[in-house]
């Protein structure tokens, strides 16, 4: 079998969630690192030259608005849902189980055609 | 100088100015939270393996494609190239087809002549091959910079989306004519 072509879909597949997974954790402010441990505590592995970069993309489209936290002896910038962001992502929460569903149920009828 | 500081250098020297300040100070920051209490060399060079390719994290950072001309522009840019490419091969074979015969030399023989001929024909052509593929990459590379609509459906030569009635507009070839040469059987 080839593993590469499997990755690669499976990458792809993965790709459109991971907006979703973050702005999910951004609820709560969080710096990057710690976003990176919380995805990571759920099982959520994502390639930490996707996520920093996923961030200020996030911040520019306005979905999130981020602080500079310099009170701790490091710096450190907190990102957190704004209202806007709050609206999608409840927008995107549904769309994502919709289609869940609907993929649950297209799966569970391919798996009775095979054993008819 | 210590690898984390040349780390950032790396990434934030592929990035636009007004960005680098901020990306720096919070990659270092991350850097540090993800290093142990008291680091060695070795701590530091697991962590920036895990952050990779300083020039993959710096493209993902920018908001420029990292292509030439993308999907949006590529069906217009191939279909003008093969429009105006033999255009303009054309019109710089009959220009030195017509210099050539103003300027011929009285005392050359004919083969001199036709030597002659060829060989600046062959060098115009192919000079006006590269102005033209030259200059129309240029301008689609900057229209895909310039570009910042967020569709990324390709364009039709009217520079529009495309509709069904754009299939009027495909010129039609009628069977018989495209393949002469086959004869479908009548039954």
């Amino acid at each position: 079998m080839d593993n590469s072509l499997f990755n690669s879909l499976s990458t792809e597949l993965r790709r459109g969630t991971l907006t979703l997974a973050v702005l999910s954790q951004l609820q709560t402010p969080q710096y990057g690192y710690s976003l990176v441990q919380l995805l990571e505590s759920s099982g959520i592995s994502m390639e930490q030259s996707t996520l920093y970069p996923l961030l200020r993309r996030l911040e520019k489209q306005e979905l999130v608005t981020s602080s500079w936290d310099t009170t701790e002896n490091r710096p450190r910038k907190y990102y957190v849902l704004s209202d806007y962001g709050t609206e999608i992502f409840g927008m995107l929460k549904e769309e994502w189980e919709k289609t869940s569903r609907e993929l649950y149920i297209l799966l569970k009828g391919a798996e009775t055609n095979e054993s008819d | 100088m210590n690898l984390i500081e040349l780390y950032i250098g790396e990434v934030t020297r592929r990035l636009p100015e007004k960005n680098r300040e901020d990306i720096a100070l919070e990659l270092r920051s991350t850097i540090e939270d993800m290093l142990p209490e008291d680091y060695t060399l070795h701590d530091v060079k697991e962590v920036l393996a895990k952050l990779g390719n300083p020039a993959i994290l710096a493209s993902g950072y920018k908001e420029r494609p990292m292509h030439l001309i993308g999907p949006r522009f590529y069906d217009l840019y191939i279909d003008l190239l093969k429009l105006i490419l033999p255009i303009a091969v054309l019109v710089s074979l009959i220009a030195v087809v017509i210099t050539s015969i103003f300027t011929a030399d009285g005392g050359a023989t004919i083969t001199e002549t036709i030597t002659a001929i060829v060989g600046n024909a062959i060098s115009a052509s192919v000079n006006a091959a590269i102005q033209v593929f030259f200059w129309l990459t240029i301008v689609f590379a900057i229209i895909e910079r310039a570009d910042h609509s967020t569709s990324h459906t390709p364009l039709t030569s009217k520079y529009q989306e495309w509709t069904p009635d754009d299939l009027k507009e495909t010129i039609h070839i009628p069977k018989e004519k495209r393949s002469p040469n086959i004869k479908l059987q009548e039954v």
